[in-house]
């Protein structure tokens, strides 16, 4: 089994088909095209989303809807072909689609979680797509998902 | 900010290389079409947003898990 060293979780075996093809990669960062989707237990429901070719690379991620329970996700055509769906497809979050926001977080500022640009996860030809969201809504990139801003800094 | 009035089929000049053409207007929607060099970067604002968002969040400090099972569990007790 295929081996890579992770940013959090050390040096992990990974099976092949655990790997999530992003055709173009994540913006800023197009060069990174794989990446394992790893769940800790005991960080649940973070996902932590690490490039098998980077080990430093390592984005924290939440699922959309434990962010914001009423997140839409609205995709344009050419992000619902890049994992496959039909450009005219309706994407709906849960069975195969799995739709997480990076999380930013910041020494003493506030805790973003990135809703207008959505990793989307196709999960059965594990395809991915950071997606720019069309919802009419207007989400934020960087959506504060904590009320208190900063008071994570000194736990 | 210079702010101009345009209708569907006319454009405006942006020093001598760049031009900008509105191709159609349909509700809140405008088509815009772009005449630049090769060597003038053209994206939607957006994108160099979350360009800057993934690099600051690939960038979280070394304690950031805890920070957002923290975060968590202060939002689910609010």
């Amino acid at each position: 089994m295929p081996r890579c060293s992770t940013r959090y979780h050390g040096e992990m075996e990974y099976p092949e088909e655990a790997v999530v093809s992003f055709g173009r990669g994540l913006f800023g960062f197009e060069e990174e095209r794989r990446f394992v989707m790893i769940e800790n237990p005991a960080a649940r429901p973070i996902v932590f989303l690490q490039s098998v070719a980077t080990p430093e690379l390592c984005f924290l991620a939440l699922p959309a809807r434990v962010v914001d329970a009423e997140y839409r996700l609205e995709m344009a055509p050419e992000d619902l072909e890049e994992i496959g769906l039909e450009p005219d497809a309706a994407p709906e979050i849960g069975g195969d689609l799995l739709c997480l926001a990076l999380i930013t977080v910041r020494a003493g500022g506030p805790t973003t979680a990135n809703l207008l640009a959505p990793v989307v996860v196709e999960m059965r030809r594990r395809r991915g797509v950071q997606a720019i969201s069309t919802a009419a809504a207007g989400y934020s990139h960087e959506a504060e998902f904590l009320e208190a801003a900063g008071g994570i800094g000194c736990s | 900010m210079l702010v101009m009035r345009r209708k569907r089929g006319e454009a405006i000049q942006i020093g001598a290389d760049v031009e900008i053409r509105i191709l159609s207007v349909n509700g809140a929607k405008v088509k815009i079409g772009i005449v630049a060099p090769r060597s003038v970067p053209v994206v939607a604002r957006e994108l160099e947003l979350v360009r800057e968002a993934n690099r600051a969040a690939a960038a979280s400090f070394p304690d950031a898990v805890a920070a957002v099972a923290e975060a968590l569990r202060l939002r689910g007790n609010s």
